[in-house]
């Protein structure tokens, strides 16, 4: 049970530490004092919504022909999406960090709700068994003691690669981060058939399996799947793409506008 | 008028409309049945015809949740306690799916065999 609670902890928690350590280091601020008020206050709403969730997640599970749940993980998927878009904007516009906060702090408390939500499931549920709890919390210890060290060591790469290559590198990994999510999710309408099985487009679990360490962590940083289907693998391409256009022509026009406005000036 | 109208019925449309879109799928595939009884899946191997989309129902009959989970066939699916669960499975060439219980994997354990049509059976 201890291994076990080690595992989910990492499958559901990974990603939300690796995503809080890509937005601190895109973060405009670097004081300790901001970083701790900014994610103390969005964590605790996520972790009340993610509550809620648990308290409502078996009615919600049953709605629509019992697809609740995977047309739900899928809305919040693609509002993350939009997020990352918007945070993307932002990037290029300079606006005040005040839209920055909302934006991210909006990022991480959807990621809470939805896997903060599917860990607590487990936790909850065999909290009462012999035993448990002891096991239990020395699995969560063990793997927030991972997740940490882990998204510490991803927070201080990407601050070096930021000194290098400005903020686009950092949100092209989150981009690809969320079609990861993305990813995922529409293998979920594929098992309630809400979308078609389009079948494994490759193999590659004799390379990186799905359960071994490294699968996981690269899941859980790109959404890493060994077997993808074609359904997953375009959308995993256009999503990324878009996006990636959407800031490239961004940061374009606001340099032509830059360039525009010192040509008026100086004439 | 409009307004309330669309407050009081957006969410009975909604639903009309999402279980008309999976219904008439849901209904169109062969089913298949499998039971978790203290932490175990009953049968543990499951035949099914190959190439074909089949519907997996799955009863959990403890009190705790369950995750039937399946790299192979790259489903999963949390299972509340004493609840049902489905997901689709397939189409599929021959050959043997492994899936477990995520939350009790040393005990939850299964495999989903695919074989040419005709060979396989309702369970």
């Amino acid at each position: 049970m201890l291994i076990n609670t080690l595992v989910l902890f990492l499958r559901d928690i990974l990603p939300l530490f690796l995503l809080v350590a890509m937005l601190m280091a895109l973060s405009p601020r670097s004081s300790d004092r901001w970083y701790l008020t900014w994610l103390g206050k969005f964590a605790l709403l996520g972790i009340i919504l993610g509550s809620l969730m648990l308290k409502f997640v078996d009615v919600i599970s049953n709605q629509f022909d019992g697809a609740g749940l995977e047309i739900l993980v899928n809305c919040v998927n693609l509002m993350n999406y939009a997020l990352v878009i918007s945070l993307g904007w932002q990037s290029t516009r300079h606006l005040s960090p005040r839209y920055w906060n909302y934006l991210s702090g909006g990022l991480i408390t959807l990621m809470l709700l939805q896997n903060g939500a599917n860990f607590l499931i487990y936790f909850s549920g065999y909290w009462q068994q012999i035993d448990a709890p002891t096991v239990l919390l020395l699995g969560t210890l063990l793997g927030l003691g991972i997740c940490m060290s882990l998204a510490v060591l991803l927070f201080f790469a990407l601050l070096l690669s930021r000194q290098y290559f400005g903020p686009w590198m950092i949100m092209s990994l989150l981009v690809l981060f969320i079609c990861g999510r993305i990813m995922d999710g529409l293998n979920l309408l594929v098992q309630v058939d809400l979308l078609p099985d389009t079948g494994s487009m490759w193999n590659s679990a004799k390379w990186i399996e799905d359960n071994s360490g490294t699968g996981h962590l690269l899941n859980a940083l790109v959404g890493y799947e060994a077997s993808p289907s074609l359904l997953q693998v375009l959308s995993y391409l256009c999503l990324g793409l878009l996006a990636l256009v959407l800031f490239v022509s961004l940061k374009h026009k606001r340099l032509r506008s830059a360039d525009q406005q010192t040509l008026e000036n100086f004439l | 008028m409009l307004r309330s109208s669309l407050r009081k019925y957006w969410y009975p449309s909604l639903w009309l409309v999402m279980s008309t879109l999976i219904s008439p799928l849901a209904k169109a595939v062969p089913e298949f049945y499998l039971e978790l009884r203290d932490h175990l899946f009953y049968p543990s191997e499951i035949t099914i015809p190959a190439n074909k989309k089949v519907k997996l129902i799955i009863h959990n009959f403890d009190t705790t949740p369950e995750e039937f989970d399946s790299f192979e066939l790259n489903r999963e699916k949390v299972i509340f306690g004493n609840s049902k669960a489905y997901i689709f499975v397939g189409p599929l060439p021959p050959g043997t799916y492994h899936f477990f219980g995520e939350y009790n994997p040393n005990t939850a354990r299964g495999a989903v065999i695919v074989v040419p049509q005709g060979d396989a059976h309702a369970d």
